[in-house]
C-alpha cells in the first residue's frame, strides 16, 4: 500500500476529495479495505505516538499460535514453581506444549500511564492528592492510555520532579508511622531500614543492593546539616521518580527458557495481574500467592483475579469503566466543546452526561450482563438527572435506573453522539469511523496518509447534514473509503451534534432520512430504520464480539501495533471458541486474557 | 524522499565559547568566569563592550489563518516603504506607539506567499511551521523542529541552563497539529501550558542578589536536587543496561531529560547582575488552564504571563531557545466581541478573493474584518513580547518566527500562509521590509499541483535554513520533503 501510494503521488499530486478535477479509475487507491488486518487508528485525535504507524500486514493468519489448542480456560502446563524469596525466584515455568515463542510478546518495560501513578502514589503513601491529573496527558495507541509507547519527556521530567518534592513533603506527618526510629542515635540505620521496606513496596519487588546503597547517600545528603526527617523527605522523593518506580518490567530474571521464551518473575507476575485490573500495584495477598507459585497456573491466575475484582474496589471499578469508556473515545466528553451558538444547553448538560457515561458503564458491570450486549443494547440507562432524561424523551426513572424507549446503548447516549461531532454540527463521519474501527475492526486509513486534502462541506441551510456529506459517495476518490464509514453513522442522523433528538424528524424543514443499509460481508449486514435498529445488531453480533476481544487485548496487552498482530490473532480465535455467553464478556475476555501463556512469558525481543 | 537537513552530516554539536565571553573571562580571569552566576554579568559586560548578545530564537504559531485582504501589501506600498496602521490591518500592533511605546516597523519582516508543504488537513499542520515535514501515516511529522535542531542537536543551548522550553495556551495534546517544537524523528513534545510551571522551569533556584541567607537556601536545593538526578539518572542506566536496544530507546529520551534537568542544578545563582536581569514574581495560580475546561476565559492572562516570563528569561540569558502555542478567545462574551466559537464562527465563515488565495473569488468584505480583529489580537502578542524584548535590552540580539498553519481558513489551505520575522536578529536579517513572494500558482491554472510545471511553490522550509544560517549554521536544506526543490535553499531575501 505505501508503495502504490507513493506512484499515486508522482502521478497525481494533490487530491481534494471533494471535486476533484479528474476522474481516477476505480480502486486505485487501496486504503480501504473491509478485510484484512487491523490498523490502530492514525486519527488526528487518536494516537499520538509510538510504533502503531506503518503499513499494516493485515495478515489474520492464526497459525502461528500453537497456543489457540490449548484454548480453554484450564491450566496450561504449569509445573509447581520453586520459587524463593528475594527479586531472583522465578517459577520457569516451561509453555504449554506446541506453543510458538514467536508468538509471545517481546521482553520489554512500559511507563506507567497518568492515572497508574496517581493510584500508585496514593497507594504508597495514601495521598489524595492526583498529581497525575496535571501531567502532560498520556499518549494513546489505539485509543488507549495503557500502552508502552509512553515515554519521560522533558517536561514530563520536571512535573514528576515537582509532583515528588509535593507528595513527600504532603507525607511528612506520618512520618513516625512510615519510618519510624527508635534508636535515634542510629538514624542512619533507621533509615536504612525504612529504604528497605519502603523501597520494595515502591518497587514493587525487593530491592538490589546498588538501589540500596544509592537511596542511602540520598538520604545522607538530606539529612547532612538538617534531620532525619529531612532525608527520608528526600529518599521519598527520588523514589517517586526512579526507574523502579515509574516503570513496570517484563523482562524476567535475566534467564531463558529451553524453548528460547522468557518466564516473567512471580514479582511481575503479580504487577502485570494487578495493574491489568486494578490501575494500581499488588495487595499483600496476591505477592505471597505470587511467591507460593499459584500464579504460575492458569487457574491461580483466574482466581486472584476473581479475588482482586471484588477485594480491590473501586480500584477495579474504575479501572474496567475506563477501559470501556476509552475503547468507545467517551472519556473525551470531558474535552469536548460545543459552538455555544447553536448548541448553548450543552455546557449544562455535560456534567451529566459525563456522569452517565461512567455510571452506566459501572451498572452494566456491577449488575448485568458486563458485556457488550448490555454496553450497546441496553434499552436503560443510568441518570438522576432530570434535563438529560427529557432529554432522551420518554424514560421514567426507577431506582436509579431510566427505561429508555428511544434510546439504545452508549451508542446513543448524549457522550458518544457529543464526542464523535463538529463543535457545530453533527457528522456521518466521526461516528462512521469510531464505529467502523472500535466496533468492526476496520481498517480505516486517514485522509492525510492517504495524500487527499479534505475540504468538508459547505453549511448549507437547504439540506440535511447527510444530504450534504453524500458526495462522499459521489466522488469516485472518497468513496473508497466512505462506503465502510458513512452507512454507519447515517444511521444518527436523527440526533444532533450534542445528541439532541432534531424535533419532528426534520432538519432544515427537511425530513431526515435515518435508514441505512450495511453491506460489508459481515454478520451484522442489513438494512436498519435508525441507529437504535443499529445498535440492537451489532450488540447481537457475533463479529462484534471477536472485535471487543481484539479491543480489550490491545488494552490489556498495552500495545497495538504489528508486533503483536499474530498473538492478538490468536487471542480473537481463542474466544471465538467460547461459549456464545462468554464472548464479549469483559471478566470472561480478560480471564481468558491471564490464562494463556501469553500472560506469562515474553520472547527475547 | 529528501530528508537531510545537515550540510554536514559529520557535523557535532559544540558547546561554543562565544567572542563575548571570551573578552569577559580576559577581563575578569577564568577563576572568577567559572562561578555559575556571572551570566547576566557577562551579558551587560558585553553590552557595554559593544559586543552582541547571543541570539535567541522564539517560534510563534498563532491559529485561524489570516485574513489575507488586511495582511497584503496595499497599492501604494513598496518593500521598505508601506502602511499598517490604515484600519482593519492585522499588523497594526507593529506600529502603534501610543499601545506599546513604541512603533517596531523597523523590526519586522513580513511575508507573503509562503506554502506549508505539510501535505495534510490545516489543522494538522502547525507542527511543518518549524520542521518543514510532510505529516505522515501517524499524523507527525519526520524529523526534529528548527529550535530542537538547533539547540539540542547543534548544542548553542547547552550553555543556559534550560536547553529551551515549549510554552503553550490552553492545550497540552501532543498532536501535529497543536505543537511547534519536535524532538527527533519528528516527535511532538509536550508544552508547558501553566505559567506558574514556565516559571518554576526557567526561574527555580535562580537568586540574584547578594542576600546570604536566599544564596545559602539555593545552594541547599542545588545539592539536593544533584543528589536527586545523580540517583535517578543511575538508576534510570541500571535498567537500561538490562534493556534489548530497541527497548533502550524509551529510557535514552528519559536520560536526555534528566540531563537537562540537571543543568539547573549546576548553574543556580546569580549574583551581581545587570539591570535587565531580575527575577520576575512568581505568577499567581490561575484557576483553569485548558480549553473546553473553563479555561477560555483565562487565555488571555495566561499568554500576558508566558510572554512576561519568557521575556524575563531570555534576558537572563536562562535559555536561547523557546516556542509559544497561541490559543484563540472561543467563549461567550470574548473581549474582541467575537462569535463564541471563533473557529466555526469566524474562521470558517471568512471568504477570501484572489488576493490570499491566487484563484478568481468574489468573496465578501464583511467576512475579512471578524478574521483580520483576530488576527490583531494575536499580532499584538507578538508586539507585546517584542515591547518587553525591547525593555529588557534584548529585543536586538532576539529573532522571532511567527507562522499561521493555514491561509485561508475556510479552505484549510497550508498555501499562502503569512509569515513574520521579528526583533532585530543580530542584524543577520534586513528588518523593517515587507515581501512579497509570487503566487505558487499561476491565474490560469489556480488549482495547479506540486510536481506541475507552473508550479512555483515556496516553502517554509526556506526560512527555516535562512533562519539556521543567521545563527551561524552551516546548512543548505532543512525538513523532509520529497522534492528537494522545497528542502534547499535558503530565503535569500531576508538577509
Amino acid at each position: 500500500m505505501f508503495d502504490s501510494r507513493r506512484r499515486i503521488q508522482a502521478a497525481l499530486g494533490w487530491r481534494r476529495c471533494m471535486g476533484a478535477l479528474l476522474l481516477l479509475p476505480l480502486g486505485t487507491l487501496t486504503g480501504c479495505s473491509s478485510e484484512g488486518g487491523i490498523r490502530a487508528g492514525d486519527y488526528a485525535d487518536d494516537d499520538a505516538s509510538g510504533p502503531s504507524a506503518g503499513p499494516n500486514s493485515g495478515t489474520t493468519d492464526a497459525s502461528t499460535n500453537g497456543s489457540a489448542g490449548s484454548s480453554s480456560n484450564t491450566g496450561s502446563g504449569g509445573s509447581g514453581s520453586s520459587v524463593t524469596s528475594g527479586g531472583g525466584g522465578t517459577s520457569n515455568t516451561p509453555l504449554p506444549d506446541g506453543t510458538d515463542p514467536v508468538a509471545l510478546i517481546p521482553a520489554r518495560i512500559r511507563r506507567l500511564s497518568n492515572a497508574e501513578y496517581d493510584a500508585t502514589a496514593q497507594a504508597l503513601l495514601g495521598s489524595d492528592t492526583r498529581p497525575g491529573e496535571s501531567f502532560a496527558p498520556d499518549a494513546r495507541q489505539a485509543g488507549f492510555t495503557v500502552n508502552d509507547a509512553q515515554r519521560v519527556d522533558a517536561v514530563l521530567v520536571k512535573q514528576l520532579f515537582a509532583a515528588a518534592e509535593t507528595l513527600a513533603a504532603e507525607a511528612r506527618p506520618s512520618f513516625g508511622e512510615l519510618a519510624p526510629c527508635g534508636s535515634p542515635d542510629d538514624a542512619e540505620g533507621c533509615a536504612a531500614d525504612f529504604i528497605e521496606a519502603f523501597g520494595s513496596k515502591a518497587y514493587r519487588r525487593p530491592l538490589e543492593a546498588e538501589e540500596a546503597e544509592g537511596l542511602l547517600a540520598v538520604y545522607r545528603v538530606g539529612a547532612e546539616g538538617a534531620s532525619y526527617e529531612d532525608g527520608i523527605e528526600l529518599t521519598i522523593r527520588a523514589v517517586l521518580q526512579s526507574a523502579g518506580f515509574l516503570y513496570l518490567t517484563e523482562l524476567g530474571d535475566g534467564s531463558q527458557n529451553a524453548d528460547g521464551s522468557i518466564s516473567l518473575t512471580p514479582y511481575e507476575l503479580a504487577n502485570s495481574l494487578s495493574y491489568l485490573l486494578t490501575a494500581g500495584p499488588p495487595d499483600q495477598a496476591l505477592v505471597d500467592a505470587a511467591l507460593a507459585g499459584k500464579l504460575g497456573t492458569a487457574e491461580g491466575r483466574v482466581e486472584e483475579l476473581l479475588r482482586l475484582r471484588d477485594a480491590a474496589r473501586p480500584e477495579s471499578d474504575q479501572r474496567l469503566v475506563r477501559l470501556i469508556r476509552e475503547w468507545l473515545e467517551v472519556d473525551r466528553i470531558e474535552s469536548t466543546a460545543k459552538d455555544s451558538n447553536i448548541y448553548g444547553s450543552f455546557e449544562t448538560l455535560k456534567p451529566a452526561m459525563t456522569s452517565e457515561s461512567y455510571d452506566f458503564v459501572q451498572t452494566v458491570l456491577e449488575e448485568s450482563s458486563g458485556d457488550v450486549r448490555d454496553f450497546l443494547g441496553a434499552d436503560w440507562t443510568v441518570s438522576g438527572d432530570g434535563e438529560l432524561l427529557a432529554m432522551y424523551e420518554g424514560s421514567t426513572a426507577s431506582g436509579g435506573r431510566a427505561s429508555l424507549s428511544l434510546r439504545r446503548g452508549m451508542l446513543n447516549q448524549g457522550a458518544f453522539l457529543a464526542v464523535h461531532a463538529h463543535a457545530h454540527e453533527s457528522t456521518p463521519v466521526l461516528r462512521g469511523v469510531a464505529i467502523a474501527r472500535r466496533l468492526a475492526c476496520l481498517e480505516i486509513a486517514s485522509p492525510a496518509s492517504l495524500n487527499i486534502n479534505v475540504v468538508p462541506p459547505v453549511p448549507d441551510p437547504t439540506q440535511t447534514t447527510r444530504e450534504r456529506f453524500a458526495a462522499h459517495t459521489a466522488d469516485p476518490v472518497c468513496v473508497q473509503c466512505h462506503k465502510l464509514i458513512d452507512p454507519f453513522g447515517n444511521a444518527f442522523e436523527l440526533f444532533d451534534g450534542m445528541g439532541q433528538l432534531r424535533p419532528d424528524g426534520k432538519e432544515n424543514g427537511r425530513d431526515i432520512d435515518s435508514s441505512t443499509t450495511i453491506s460489508l460481508g459481515a454478520d451484522f449486514d442489513g438494512t436498519y430504520a435508525d441507529s437504535n435498529q443499529l445498535a440492537e445488531a451489532l450488540a447481537n453480533s457475533p463479529s462484534v464480539r471477536s472485535c471487543f476481544a481484539r479491543q480489550l487485548f490491545r488494552a490489556s496487552v498495552a500495545r497495538s501495533d504489528d508486533s503483536v498482530r499474530a498473538a492478538e490473532d490468536a487471542f480473537v480465535t481463542e474466544i471465538e471458541a467460547l461459549p456464545t455467553d462468554q464472548q464479549g464478556n469483559v471478566m470472561d475476555t480478560l480471564i481468558s486474557y491471564v490464562s494463556g501463556p501469553l500472560f506469562t512469558h515474553r520472547r527475547l525481543p | 524522499m529528501s530528508s537531510s537537513f545537515l550540510r554536514h552530516p559529520a557535523a557535532r554539536p559544540v558547546a561554543r565559547t562565544s567572542v563575548h565571553r571570551r573578552s569577559f573571562i580576559k577581563a575578569v580571569g577564568a577563576g572568577l568566569a567559572a562561578l555559575p552566576f556571572c551570566r547576566p554579568i557577562e551579558n551587560s559586560f558585553a553590552q557595554s563592550a559593544g559586543e552582541e548578545l547571543p541570539l535567541k530564537f522564539i517560534g510563534v504559531y498563532h491559529p485561524h489563518g489570516i485574513s489575507a485582504e488586511y495582511f497584503v501589501m496595499q497599492g501604494s506600498d513598496s518593500e521598505t516603504s508601506f502602511d499598517i496602521a490604515y484600519e482593519n490591518c492585522v499588523l497594526q500592533p507593529f506600529d502603534d506607539a501610543g499601545t506599546y511605546g513604541k512603533s517596531f516597523k523597523d523590526k519586522i519582516i513580513a511575508i507573503e506567499g509562503i506554502d506549508l508543504l505539510s501535505n495534510a488537513n490545516g489543522h494538522d499542520s502547525a507542527s511543518t511551521i518549524l520542521t518543514g515535514s510532510r505529516i505522515e501515516g501517524a499524523l507527525k511529522p519526520q524529523n526534529s523542529s528548527l529550535d530542537q535542531f538547533l539547540a539540542v542537536e547543534r548544542g548553542l543551548g547547552s550553555d543556559t541552563r534550560v536547553t529551551s522550553i515549549a510554552l503553550g495556551v490552553g492545550d497540552a495534546d501532543l498532536t501535529a497539529g497543536l505543537s511547534l517544537s519536535c524532538g527527533p524523528g519528528g516527535e511532538p513534545l509536550s508544552k508547558v501550558i501553566d505559567p506558574v510551571e514556565a516559571f518554576d522551569i526557567l526561574f527555580s533556584g535562580v537568586v540574584i542578589g547578594d542576600d546570604p541567607e536566599a544564596q545559602a537556601i539555593a545552594e541547599r536545593q542545588r545539592r539536593l536536587g544533584q543528589s536527586l538526578i545523580d540517583f535517578v539518572k543511575g538508576d534510570v542506566e541500571r535498567l537500561r543496561s538490562r534493556l534489548a536496544a530497541e527497548e533502550q530507546q524509551k529510557l535514552d529520551q528519559h536520560l536526555d531529560s534528566l540531563r537537562d534537568i540537571e543543568k539547573q542544578f549546576s548553574d543556580s545563582s546569580s549574583g551581581g547582575g545587570s539591570a535587565s536581569c531580575a527575577v520576575p514574581s512568581r505568577p499567581a495560580t490561575i484557576e483553569k488552564l485548558r480549553r473546553w475546561n473553563g479555561g477560555e476565559p483565562f487565555f488571555d492572562a495566561i499568554t500576558d504571563a508566558h510572554i512576561d516570563i519568557l521575556a524575563q528569561a531570555l534576558a537572563c540569558d536562562i535559555t536561547r531557545f523557546s516556542t509559544l502555542f497561541l490559543a484563540d478567545l472561543s467563549y461567550s462574551g470574548n473581549p474582541l466581541g467575537l462569535p463564541a466559537d471563533n473557529h466555526g464562527g469566524v474562521a470558517h465563515t471568512y471568504s477570501g478573493t484572489a488576493v490570499g488565495t491566487g484563484r478568481t473569488a468574489a468573496g465578501s468584505a464583511s467576512t475579512w474584518v471578524p478574521l483580520a480583529q483576530f488576527n490583531r489580537y494575536s499580532y499584538g502578542k507578538i508586539a507585546r513580547l517584542m515591547q518587553r524584548l525591547d525593555s529588557f535590552g534584548v529585543l536586538d540580539s532576539s529573532l522571532i518566527y511567527a507562522s499561521t498553519d493555514m491561509g485561508d481558513p475556510a479552505m484549510h489551505s497550508t498555501r499562502n500562509v503569512a509569515s513574520l520575522i521579528a526583533g532585530g536578529a543580530n542584524g543577520k536579517f534586513r528588518m523593517g521590509r515587507r515581501i512579497r513572494i509570487d503566487n505558487d500558482c499561476p491565474a490560469s491554472n489556480g488549482w495547479c499541483q506540486e510536481g506541475d510545471a507552473d508550479n512555483t511553490t515556496v516553502s517554509n522550509n526556506k526560512i527555516l535554513v535562512a533562519i539556521a544560517q543567521a545563527f551561524g549554521e552551516d546548512i543548505d536544506a532543512f525538513g523532509t520533503q520529497p522534492n528537494s526543490d522545497n528542502t534547499n535553499g535558503a530565503l535569500t531575501e531576508l538577509f
